[in-house]
């Protein structure tokens, strides 16, 4: 059973049909939507080009990840990424080629952080191909895939997995699966910053707490990574990505709400300094209203290269939103625009061996929803190849180990007590008490946290989940969306404590997670490890491995 | 600037209602002005949506007759918003999907045969270029060519399978099947509109074997 129909469950799910093993796939959405579908669609493919080694490709990755990457993990991921290519493509994907059809330098590009140009691309400018090769492959091997179909509690006892419980939200149907295998590819929790985000709305963090719930362990989750430069309005569109420092190119500088300068060279930084900047600038007070700051890239007009810079982005189509949301001007970089932090990945997650799999035998997960590969920070172009080298790893060791396994124990039989939920007549609505909840992850768990940030933010948490219990939802069926955020507010509230907790608990400045009172790293990197123990989210330290 | 009045159209097949609304002027989009009913007015109100931003194609209704993204439709005083039409209903604005799959599977929409290795081979920049397709099924709305056995049948259909046609890996003869389809059939009547900017004529003539 694979909860999750982005690459991650998607990839999973047909390396194990292929083998003839009977898998379900259950989806939020339609198949092949999430961040997935969005992505921009570069990926790493280290060795495509000479002069590249896996010393080169590990020194990257863990440079990125400050110190806190878990080095079986990476080794893992490094030895299935030469060879992912072949992988992602099999399914029907297709990287550009150049004139000859082979992948040379015109087509392979250096991805930040990268020491040698590594990244192969697919136009047009996001992972659409990608999406549909994930959505037709799973028609292509007939894998029974249940769309639109919310997991909300996953079985598990002694120690194992015996499967999950799940509405079809198109009818209000209740599912119940019985299985030893269950792999979580739940993708991130983006969406517990709305409207701060450039995630989709799936990615309300379900597998984070699914898996503490099913007796998993989670790693370093206050490891969120943010793009330090957004869209901050229409409502609709705010956090969506303008793009990472490189964008401000040679002469763009970041103002206050009074036009003051807060930062130049802005290309010259990283995303974490950026962001700090930013923080450090908002708890001064020197933001909008709404949070925003403006972001002034007319100098580069003046010179060739910031001209040079504009056409390529362009060319991209990374310039789009500036055009929809504030119009030609600003699309020119004629006028300064307003810009927000936006949350984009999830750097912590569940925790699982170097198989794939947690310490709850039979539980699995794959994708964004696992913890402790990128350590304090993503390396650019990694996340589309973890999908497929995670997706392999885990069917191998699923085949290897657990095929001809069953169910036992009387799990299943757990009443399974949503049906309450379909009209119920209570004080708030899901989908205010979803908006306080995010609120709370915004205001306590954004790019610069503090103990009294966070304690606020937990004892918030804690009435949220009080409210939780008295609900008002509409009585349908069909596409209720406010059952929809009833079944998913627990989950969000729970993947948040884990993250306000671990924020809690680092107390030190380490990769994406920044604390005010905090500014520095102590010496020694160590996993912030979250678990649940009789039913209150306990934090403990452990070295990195 | 005042508050904005809209109309959408609300039910299930054969119950459907207009129901009007009062949105404030901060709603910029349709999608803004669903969001904001649902928040605000009416949480039962029933529609889809992913990315927010043009690319997923899950967005897809009917304003004022003609079918768009409401992530991409500024929201104006007086609008009627409604589901796509010509797909089958489930409720207020969210219609069945289910098609999709049933079609990729009746038409093979997918590269056959599986090779199982990268091939080294030259791809073309219209392969691409007809990969953008985002399955918003908004071009299968308006296609007065309708239906192939009852099943929704699109342009779309038509861009896939000039994207497998130029796939070098796929060895189906998706000319012979494009005929078989009714390709000729297609009267040019340029109803289509494709939200991901697609001219179906590039399609059309590559599968009709023009160079």
């Amino acid at each position: 059973m694979i909860v999750g129909a982005g690459g991650a469950g998607v990839s999973t799910a047909i390396n194990l049909a292929k083998e003839g093993v009977e898998v379900a796939v259950i989806a939020k959405h339609p198949a092949g939507y999430g961040d997935t579908r969005i992505a921009d669609g570069i990926m790493v493919s280290p060795g495509v080009l000479p002069g590249d080694s896996r010393e080169k490709f590990l020194e990257d990755i863990l440079a990125a990840g400050e110190g806190l990457n878990d080095r079986e993990l990476v080794n893992r991921f490094v030895d299935y990424a030469f060879r992912v290519t072949a992988e992602v493509e099999r399914i029907g994907h297709l990287f550009r080629r150049d004139e000859r059809g082979a992948f040379s330098e015109e087509v392979v590009s250096q991805s930040g952080g990268h020491q040698v140009a590594r990244s192969l691309s697919s136009p047009p400018a996001n992972a659409l191909l990608l999406a549909w090769a994930l959505r037709s492959s799973l028609v292509r091997e007939n894998i029974d895939c249940f769309e639109d179909t919310l997991v909300f509690r996953i079985f598990s006892g002694d120690g194992a997995v015996h499967g999950a419980a799940a509405v079809s939200l198109a009818t209000g149907d209740i599912y119940v699966f019985e299985s030893p295998v269950v792999v979580l590819a739940t993708g991130g929790g983006g969406w517990l910053y709305y409207p701060n985000t450039d995630c989709t709305r799936e990615e309300t963090g379900d597998g984070y707490a699914l898996g503490l719930l099913a007796g998993a362990e989670a790693i370093d989750m206050e490891q969120v990574q943010f793009i330090p430069f957004a869209l901050a309005a229409p409502a609709s569109y705010r956090g969506i990505m303008v793009g990472e420092p490189s964008v401000a190119g040679d002469r763009g500088v970041l103002l206050d709400r009074h036009g003051k300068v807060i930062l130049d060279r802005i290309n010259r930084k990283t995303r974490t300094e950026v962001t700090r900047a930013m923080g450090e600038a908002m708890l001064a007070g020197r933001a909008g209203e709404d949070g925003s700051f403006w972001l002034d890239l007319t100098a580069n007009k003046q010179t060739g290269e910031g001209r040079k810079l504009w056409l390529k982005l362009r060319q991209r189509g990374r310039l789009a939103p500036l055009k929809r949301a504030y119009g030609e001007a600003a699309y020119n970089w004629e006028k300064p625009f307003p810009v927000i932090p936006s949350a984009h990945y999830f750097m912590g997650g569940l925790r699982v061996d170097h198989n794939c799999e947690t310490r709850v035998s039979g539980l699995y997960a794959v994708g964004q929803v696992q913890g402790g590969l990128h350590g304090g920070g993503r390396l650019g172009s990694l996340s589309l190849a973890e999908l497929f080298t995670g997706g392999k790893i885990a069917a191998e060791h699923i085949l290897q180990t657990k095929i001809g396994r069953k169910v036992t124990g009387n799990d299943l039989n757990i009443p399974v007590e949503i049906e309450s939920l379909f009209g119920a007549d209570g004080k708030y609505s899901p989908a205010q008490l979803t908006a306080e909840l995010q609120s709370v992850m915004n205001e306590s768990a954004g790019i610069l946290r503090s103990e009294e940030g966070l304690a606020r933010g937990l004892a918030r948490l804690q009435e949220l989940k009080e409210c939780s219990q008295d609900l008002a939802i509409p009585h349908h069926r069909q596409f209720n969306l406010a059952l929809q955020e009833a079944l998913e507010l627990p989950l969000m509230l729970l993947t948040a404590e884990a993250v306000l907790q671990s924020a809690l608990a680092r107390k030190e400045s380490r990769g994406a997670h920044l604390r005010r009172d905090y500014p520095e790293q102590s010496s020694g990197a160590r996993h912030v490890v979250t678990r649940l123990e009789e039913s209150v989210i306990k934090c403990t330290w452990e070295g990195v491995n | 600037m005042g508050d904005i009045r809209i109309s959408i159209l609300r039910g299930t097949p054969g119950e459907q209602y207009w129901q009007e609304f009062t949105i404030p002027p901060t709603c910029e989009t349709v999608l803004d002005a669903l969001q904001w009913i649902y928040r605000h007015e009416d949480n039962s109100l029933a529609f889809r949506y992913d990315c927010r931003f043009k690319h997923c194609g899950l967005c897809g209704v009917t304003v004022d007759g003609r079918a768009k993204l409401a992530c991409m439709t500024r929201v104006k005083d007086g609008m009627e918003i409604g589901p796509l039409q010509n797909l089958p209903l489930v409720r207020d604005l969210v219609i069945d999907r289910s098609s999709l799959p049933r079609l990729t599977e009746q038409l093979q929409l997918y590269v056959v045969p599986e090779t199982g290795e990268t091939i080294a081979g030259k791809v073309s920049a219209d392969y691409f270029y007809f990969a953008r397709c985002n399955e918003c099924l908004i071009c299968a709305t308006v296609c007065p060519a309708g239906k192939n056995e009852g099943e929704i049948f699109g342009p779309f259909v038509w861009v896939r399978l000039a994207q497998l046609y130029l796939d070098p890996r796929d060895k189906m003869d998706r000319l012979a099947q494009a005929a078989e389809l009714g390709i000729n059939g297609c009267n040019g009547c340029g109803e289509c509109s494709c939200a991901a900017g697609i001219n179906f004529k590039k399609a059309l003539q590559l599968l009709k074997g023009a160079k």
